[in-house]
């Protein structure tokens, strides 16, 4: 029966040896079991007079009785509780790009037991400042996502506010487990601000359903005859808390808007060198620039104009290179209006404005 | 009454004294040859009274993996007649890993077993099949330490065999 256990056991070696080949990146996870019993006992043979005797199994606290039913008891201890895990940032590599205004975007991390027990994990998110340093090799523009919140992907199948839970649960030797922060993106945030934030995670005893209280580390405290807890993450002596970081960047439409005015000409002076006089015509430019990273949709221009000037068509629409014209002084809908002295262009259709693009309204009034 | 308390703490006394004394021989039956004992501990570095750190041998009370544990087997000739051919077979638990070069036992030759303990040869004679290609045998592939005595154990006289082991 004895034999049988070690040839077992030796089978077991080489079907270990075999595994840790092909999943070699898993070789240093998890270890022997908390609460494994490791048992040993030696077996001494000898002779007497040139007679072999029975031989007498070990005992902790000694056994001279020969054979193997004298009762000796194996030296055993008891493994105890190596509490290690890895958190790090995963899924989309890098920022989430968010829009101001945008609600539920999130990040992504990973969090794996790599102890030997059974664990829960207790979880903080938080935002960060740009003290904190380069995350993604981004700064923090000082500015923060709203409403954190931590989701676990403890059915594996993605984020799902609903279900997921806000807590690592029950997470056994080497299982890995993704966690998300869903955040919101205020209106206020600009294009180019980088938010980072912060996940903690906790160890926290495991058991029940729900979240255990943390763990507690057993290192320096009297060695017990129990299970006891030493926080080694990272294979040196912890304190149970692991930080990762990521990050969002506002992605937006930065636009900026100038208006040029030019004489063109005058009744009396022609186009050379005119007055700004009463029969002068202007050419008002206005410029829309974006230089933002996102598309600038539903632009709508208005412009109020003195009462002290009549505007004349056709209104030039250049929008990145693509002309059109539109008249004010009818009711059409040619996405030019104006209704008393102010002056809408993109009122009936969507005018979008690309990133890196200009878009440009040309018009001429004359002075009254 | 405070007598009576005071004989008592007495006598409590007096017997844990004798059982102290008396663990190893006189306790253990008279029967058999040798008394043969096993213990397990680990090392932990303290610092003394000089402020100077020393390394000394605990209980294995606290055991993660990665530790390193001491067993320690102890053989007492508890008879008046000599112990010959005292062989010493201590197998290896799956979750350990012998630590290479560890076995220790004066006036012994060690030999060791990567098959359950079936054939014992010296440590650079043996080699295992690994995935169908034989090489030679690592201190992780043993299965078995054994202690050959190449003298016999006199009367009263005691022997020790030591190993080293890593939790997996």
């Amino acid at each position: 029966m004895k034999r049988l256990t070690h040839m077992a056991s030796w089978f077991a070696r080489l079907v270990a040896s075999a595994t840790v080949v092909l999943l070699s990146q898993h070789a240093f996870a998890a270890g022997t079991d908390a609460g494994t019993t490791i048992s040993n006992q030696a077996q001494v043979d000898y002779a007497v007079g040139g007679n072999a005797q029975t031989f007498i199994l070990s005992d902790p606290a000694g056994n001279s009785i020969p054979g193997g039913a004298s009762g000796a008891l194996p030296t055993e201890f008891l493994v105890d509780n190596r509490v290690d895990f890895t958190l790090v940032e995963s899924g989309l590599a890098g920022h989430t790009p968010v829009t101001p205004g945008q609600n539920g975007e999130y990040v992504q991390f990973t969090l794996q037991n790599t102890g030997n027990a059974t664990q829960d994990f207790r979880l903080v998110p938080s935002n960060l400042l740009a003290a904190f340093g380069p995350v993604n090799a981004l700064t923090d523009t000082e500015v923060d996502m709203s409403a954190l919140q931590v989701y676990v992907d403890n059915d594996a199948n993605g984020l799902d506010t609903g279900v997921d839970q806000a807590f690592v649960d029950e997470l056994a030797e080497d299982g890995a487990v993704d966690i998300y922060i869903v955040a919101n993106a205020d209106v206020t945030l600009v294009n180019g601000d980088i938010a980072n934030v912060n996940l903690q995670a906790i160890v926290a005893d495991p058991g029940a359903a729900g979240l255990g209280t943390d763990t507690v580390d057993d290192f320096g405290s009297a060695d017990t005859a129990g299970i006891d807890v030493v926080f080694a993450e990272g294979g040196a002596l912890g304190d149970g808390i692991l930080d990762a970081q990521d990050g969002f960047i506002v992605s937006s439409a930065a636009l900026s808007i100038t208006k040029t005015a030019t004489l063109i000409s005058d009744p009396f002076n022609g186009a050379l060198n005119p007055k700004a006089i009463p029969g002068a015509v202007v050419e008002y430019v206005i410029t829309v620039a974006n230089s933002g990273a996102e598309v600038a949709e539903n632009i709508v221009i208005t412009d109020t104009l003195s009462a002290d000037v009549t505007p004349a068509d056709p209104i030039e629409i250049d929008n990145n290179g693509a002309a059109s014209t539109c008249t004010q002084s009818d009711a059409d809908a040619d996405n030019c209006e104006i209704t008393g002295v102010a002056l809408s262009i993109g009122s009936d259709a969507a005018i979008d404005v690309d990133p890196a693009t200009t878009l440009t309204i040309t018009f001429q009034v004359t002075i009254d | 009454m405070k007598t009576i308390q005071q004989i008592g703490i007495s006598i409590l006394f007096i017997s844990f004294a004798i059982s102290a004394v008396a663990q190893e021989p006189s306790q253990a039956p008279a029967q058999g040859h040798l008394l043969v004992k096993t213990v397990v501990q680990k090392e932990e570095v303290i610092v003394d009274a000089n402020g100077e750190e020393k390394v000394q041998l605990v209980d294995a009370k606290t055991v993660i993996p990665g530790d390193e544990v001491i067993y320690t087997v102890t053989f007492q000739n508890i008879s008046d007649t000599p112990a010959e051919n005292v062989v010493i077979t201590n197998p290896i638990a799956a979750d350990l890993e012998y630590v290479d070069g560890s076995a220790f036992g004066p006036g012994s030759d060690i030999v060791f077993s990567v098959d359950g303990g079936t054939v014992f040869a010296a440590a650079g004679e043996l080699s295992v099949a690994d995935a169908g290609v034989v090489r030679p045998a690592e201190a992780k592939d043993f299965t078995h330490i054994r202690w050959q005595m190449q003298n016999e154990i006199p009367a009263g006289s005691q022997g020790v065999a030591r190993f080293r082991a890593r939790l997996q």
